[in-house]
């Protein structure tokens, strides 16, 4: 489950036929990254930013198009749609469609598929992330009054996608624990999930150091149920129990330190290169838009473990569950 | 993450700074992975010939030079980083490890050695989701946003930070140019189009600028001043 801060803000429009087209444009967004694609107005979402696939899929409610263009006295003609993408910090548009809203495109809608990699300006801004918008424009200046549509470029219909980077994670990637696993790893055959690594999970995990292990059966179930509501939920459960794992690990190491050494030992763990803590701090920061520093969000895990376990939502343990399920190992 | 080019932390970065606030820095912060030699002489060409603009504007005592260097700078790091690869541009960590090697360069400019001089972290690098204050990626927008030499010519850095590089303008370099155009037909600094600049944010919450094509831009910057 992505944090999204949907900013459903409603623009004051002056114009006598505000709001009419609203609906006109359908538009679904989706990301490799993501678990599932995105669709209606003005969301925000996180993605990582090295490599993937982004999809646009846009269709029009002709019906609803030629009713609203009666009543606001437009021809078809005087409507474009267009698609483009900005990345925030060097600040490069790119225009992917820009044209006249014809038969065609009413019957057939438009689907464009991008590779990050292709387009590393505008969808691979690790910076500050990048704009994706579908609009409905008016393509040329016309006459009218002060409440008309009258100017090139004014919008009648908009989505718009702002994908931030994700928070560099430490790879929490459940793999499928069968008995033989179960032995080997030295726990019993009723568990359900380990957490493997060794001695501590602060100052630092390294990769491959820390295996979530989630019980075989229950995995394959979930892949059978991915696409179902109730599987998504299991997801969901599944996910929130790796999390309340892993929360009371940290929060059991941070106070097993001697008072002197516990400062040192959030610093230190702050800092790694690749860190459980950090991960945890930035995607706690993400959740709530607050910007605890490590010291406080220790003080909090201490206290109210509980508080953490419901603010993090870590993109990446997500979209690790789906590449597992899906069966791309 | 890569294994390939250099790359410093926000974290490092931010306390290094912070050393050199207290004057107790040695060294510059040590990236993730060192440069190549090939890499070091290219930053040191680059950090020699900024260092050396600098030196002839601080010398000629001309009014306005940090307005002429940015125009006289933006020029060479935008060369510079276009020249690397494609990762290291889109990488904010290497982009810090080019704010710390430059760190003169950004100090005479934004100066946190001076006493009572409160230039922000930001302005070195040390902070990506604030990239609009870092000097560097100010520079190379400056020479990636100027449609023509001219162009980059145009304008004060109030004009160009205040409104054109903090704001959404920047999003079609067509606009760019033509409210450098009309400030410059206007006879108005960067400080006198205020007004103008808050009509056009005004205008952008119904118009979709990025698509226009330059008449389209001119148009829509002309109609920003008329209505101010």
């Amino acid at each position: 489950m992505t944090t999204s801060s949907s900013s459903r803000s409603k623009t004051i429009r002056p114009f006598t036929h505000a709001g009419i087209y609203d609906g006109v444009l359908a538009v679904q967004v989706a990301h490799s990254n993501w678990e599932s694609p995105y669709e209606g107005a003005n969301r925000q979402e996180k993605a990582d930013f090295e490599d993937g696939i982004i999809s646009v899929d846009v269709s029009l409610d002709s019906q609803r198009l030629v009713e609203t263009l009666e009543e606001s006295g437009l021809p078809r003609s005087a409507l474009s749609l267009a698609v483009f993408a900005s990345g925030r910090v060097l600040k490069t548009t790119e225009v992917f469609h820009l044209r006249e809203v014809t038969a065609d495109l009413l019957t057939e809608g438009l689907h464009r598929v991008f590779e990050v990699s292709k387009h590393p300006e505008s969808f691979g801004d690790s910076f500050k992330g990048f704009d994706l918008t579908v609009a409905l424009i008016l393509n040329e200046a016309r006459a009218g009054g002060a409440l008309d549509f009258k100017h090139m470029g004014t919008w009648l219909d908009r989505h718009s996608f702002a994908v931030v980077p994700s928070s560099a994670g430490v790879g929490l990637d459940p793999r499928p624990m069968d008995s033989e696993i179960k032995t080997k790893l030295g726990i019993q055959q009723s568990a359900f999930l380990h957490l493997e690594f060794e001695g501590s999970l602060l100052p630092v995990a390294e990769p491959g150091a820390l295996n979530v292990w989630v019980d075989a059966d229950y995995y394959s179930r979930l892949f059978v149920a991915r696409k179902t509501a109730e599987g998504k939920a299991a997801q969901r459960l599944l996910q929130r129990a790796v999390i309340s794992s892993i929360v009371y690990q940290v929060v059991s190491e941070l106070r097993g330190q001697e008072a002197d050494e516990l400062e040192d030992l959030i610093q230190e763990s702050e800092a790694a290169e690749i860190s459980v803590f950090r991960g945890l701090l930035n995607e706690f920061n993400k959740g709530s838009f607050t910007n605890v520093k490590a010291t406080e969000f220790a003080q909090i895990l201490l206290s109210n473990p509980e508080l953490v376990i419901t603010r993090v939502e870590p993109q990446g343990l997500l979209a690790a569950l789906k590449k597992g399920l899906s069966g791309d190992e | 993450m890569n294994d390939r080019y250099p790359t410093i932390s926000p974290k490092d970065f931010d306390t290094w700074l912070n050393l050199i606030r207290e004057g107790q820095a040695t060294g510059k912060p040590t990236p993730r992975v060192p440069a190549s030699a090939a890499l070091e002489t290219s930053v040191s060409n680059l950090r020699t010939e900024l260092l050396r603009i600098i030196s002839d504007l601080d010398s000629s005592d001309s009014g306005d030079k940090f307005n002429k260097f940015e125009i006289q700078a933006s020029g060479l790091v935008r060369n510079f980083v276009d020249g690397l690869g494609r990762n290291e541009r889109m990488d904010p960590g290497f982009w810090s490890y080019l704010g710390a090697e430059l760190f003169e360069v950004i100090n005479w400019r934004h100066s946190i050695t001076t006493d009572g001089k409160k230039a922000s972290h930001a302005n070195f690098g040390a902070d990506k989701t604030k990239s609009d204050y870092f000097l560097l990626i100010r520079l190379y927008l400056r020479d990636r946003l100027s449609e023509t030499t001219a162009h980059k010519a145009m304008g004060d850095q109030d004009l160009w930070n205040s409104h054109i590089i903090r704001v959404q303008t920047a999003k079609n370099v067509s606009v760019v140019a033509a409210l450098l155009e009309k400030a410059r037909d206007s006879g108005k600094s960067g400080a006198q189009i205020r007004d103008e600049a808050k009509t056009m944010k005004a205008l952008r919450a119904n118009i979709v600028t990025e698509v226009m094509d330059k008449q389209q831009a001119k148009d829509f910057v002309n109609l920003a001043f008329d209505l101010t």
